[in-house]
């Protein structure tokens, strides 16, 4: 059984080989040759814009699928697995947070969350570790009935560090989350994110442009030094 | 935990979600309401003769002959001497012959002279004869025997006094003040004009448009001498024959009948003719609300269709959140569902409303006996497809979602 299983010892949250990926056969591609991430470790991931974080991202969380190399994540195959399991994959094992637009506006801050319990297939106890998150994010709790769309800007993010952290994911995929927050707002939310993160044990991926974030970690990775942009061999 | 959130993000479009609840609504109560009526009228307009072999009348149409001897609509065009009903009812093959004059109202509903024979040969339905609730037949002139709905609408009871005015409007000019009629009697409901008649005796009709003087001279006479007075002229004649094979025989006789201006019609045949004519009507009705339901539908869809592109965000986190591509398709059928359901529930209210409300004025104006339990089994059928319908066009925008699930991105 070992044999056919790719060289990656059960510490490892991701493991990237050889991924290729192109939006359409005229786009450049995005080459990734290997790149493994231990449990435990929080990343900071920089680079200029154009540079692929988003690709990467996508990449990671399964909604784009290599047309080349694999993705394995807690040691499954994550890339070319099926449509179905992939989602259920993600819906167990990794939560995420947006720069902006977190939430579903419509929903309470309680549904926001329970919506990722739900697709977690988590029980009833969920309730409870919500509320149990949003003391923890120093969130009072009547804004659980409240719509998500009369929060806050912060407020709205601290809510999806909580729906991101509901199911106890092993990977957080963060992308810019304070982009749209003053510095204060800003360092309270690192605090925040990074302590329960730790609490957790969980794994971190912090993709941002901004240098001064940089300092709230120890591993930075520069995406340049990560991913080479092939150009399509026949340019017209 | 899928139903909350398309409840939820119904809600939060609660206009465009109420406009299109909307013109659902209408169509779908449109399209009960055209079932409805079609299978009730079919239904009334059957029951409503029965038993009756032949009418006879004045020619003109045969269907209005029908129209105005069985279901009180219209007015004779000309009328019969009595004595072709004398012939009639001597006639071999006539087993018995019921003579009828239309021309007076009571309050709007109609009212018909004939002799006391039309309870016992008269029927309606399946082959179901009239039926006193309360009192019996009239046996003097000036005595009335009135139908269900006269008595329950205009509050009768047997023993009180009505006057009978000229002609056959609600509201008339000229009453028959001198000669008020004495209620002896009142039918069973039968869910048929009989119910919207006020019945009295030929002699009746004839003595009150006696002049005053006349009329005083009549009311003191004796009783024979009263019941022996004959109308020179009536309205028709319901036949019932001794042998059914011969009615078509004695309908030529009648239709080359020397003596008067006669014409005999098969009260089968006449309904027939005139469902027919209904049924063409009744098919463009129903193709008509076909199509306005099949645009409300479209309007479903498309309200659904708009609300992708606000919806792209909502989508992208779904996904992330590990909703399948299914999921949204799904989620977008089950808002379609939500809205046509409810709708489909509240037409059926609104319908049983209506035509609870308004089945006395399609009763008076039309002769539609309509019930207002709306939810037959055509019906029930309807509203299924209507269900199946509102499926397959949400389907447009499910499938809209589903790729754009596909495509969604951080």
């Amino acid at each position: 059984m070992t044999a056919k299983i790719p060289p990656s010892s059960p510490t490892q949250v991701i493991c990237v080989e050889h991924l290729e990926y192109a939006y359409n056969k005229q786009a450049p591609s995005f080459v990734l040759p290997k790149w493994q991430i231990e449990k435990g470790q929080r990343i900071f991931l920089h680079g200029p814009s154009g540079a692929g974080k988003t690709t990467l991202l996508n990449l990671l969380a399964g909604i784009l699928v290599p047309q080349q190399g694999t993705i394995h994540l807690l040691d499954k195959p994550f890339s070319t697995c099926r449509d179905s399991q992939r989602d259920k994959l993600r819906a167990q094992h990794i939560g995420v947070v947006f720069q902006q637009f977190n939430l579903i506006a419509h929903l309470s801050v309680l549904d926001n969350i329970r919506l990722a319990a739900y697709f977690a297939k988590q029980g009833k106890q969920a309730d409870e570790h919500a509320f149990d998150l949003l003391h923890k994010l120093q969130l009072p709790d009547y804004i659980a009935s409240q719509p998500a769309s009369s929060l806050s800007i912060g407020q709205q993010q601290r809510v999806a560090i909580a729906r991101a952290l509901i199911n106890a994911p092993e990977l957080l995929l963060v992308d810019e989350p304070t982009s749209a927050l003053d510095a204060n707002a800003r360092d309270a939310f690192m605090s925040l994110l990074l302590n329960l993160c730790e609490a957790h044990n969980t794994t971190v991926i912090f993709v941002s442009h901004d240098p001064q974030l940089a300092s709230y970690f120890s591993q930075k990775v520069a995406l340049q030094e990560l991913v080479t942009i092939k150009e399509p061999n026949h340019v017209v | 935990m899928l139903f909350r959130f398309a409840l939820s993000s119904l809600k939060s479009r609660r206009k465009s979600v109420l406009l299109t609840f909307l013109s659902l609504l209408i169509s779908i109560s449109v399209l009960l309401s055209v079932e409805h009526i079609r299978s009730q009228a079919e239904q009334s307009f059957s029951r409503t003769v029965s038993g009756v072999d032949l009418i006879v009348g004045a020619p003109s149409g045969q269907l209005n002959l029908l129209l105005y001897s069985v279901f009180r609509m219209g007015s004779p065009t000309n009328s019969i001497s009595y004595s072709s009903y004398d012939m009639l009812q001597n006639h071999a093959q006539v087993a018995w012959a019921v003579p009828i004059a239309l021309g007076d109202a009571h309050r709007g509903y109609r009212v018909l002279g004939t002799s006391p024979d039309y309870f016992t040969h008269f029927h309606y339905g399946n082959k179901q004869p009239l039926v006193f609730s309360s009192g019996g037949a009239f046996a003097q002139p000036l005595e009335a025997v009135i139908g269900a709905d006269v008595a329950k609408k205009l509050g009768y009871q047997v023993g009180d006094d009505i006057v009978i005015s000229h002609g056959v409007g609600a509201v008339s000019f000229k009453n028959h003040d001198d000669a008020p009629f004495t209620i002896t009697g009142i039918l069973a409901p039968t869910g048929t004009p009989v119910d919207k008649t006020v019945h009295v005796s030929l002699q009746g009709i004839e003595a009150m448009h006696m002049p005053a003087k006349a009329l005083r001279q009549y009311l003191s006479a004796s009783s024979e001498t009263q019941l022996n007075l004959k109308p020179k002229q009536i309205s028709a004649v319901l036949v019932g024959l001794n042998n059914k094979f011969a009615t078509f025989t004695l309908q030529r006789q009648l239709n080359n009948y020397k003596g008067d201006r006669l014409m005999a019609i098969l009260p089968g045949v006449a309904l027939a003719q005139l469902w027919q004519m209904m049924a063409s009507v009744e098919n463009i009705l129903m193709a008509i609300s076909g199509l306005v339901m099949l645009s409300s539908l479209f309007g479903l869809s498309t309200m659904l269709l708009a609300s992708m592109q606000q919806r792209e965000q909502e989508i992208a986190v779904l996904r992330i959140l590990g909703a399948s591509s299914l999921t949204l398709l799904m989620l977008i059928v089950v808002e379609a569902l939500i809205i046509t359901l409810s709708a489909c529930l509240a037409s059926l209210l609104l319908t049983f409303g209506l035509f609870t409300l308004f089945s006395d004025t399609l009763a008076n104006h039309y002769g539609l006996f309509i019930s207002a339990n709306v939810l037959s089994p055509t019906n029930a059928v309807l509203l299924a497809g209507v269900v199946v319908a509102s499926l397959l066009t949400s389907l447009i925008p499910a499938i809209d979602a589903y790729r754009n699930g596909l495509h969604a991105r951080l």
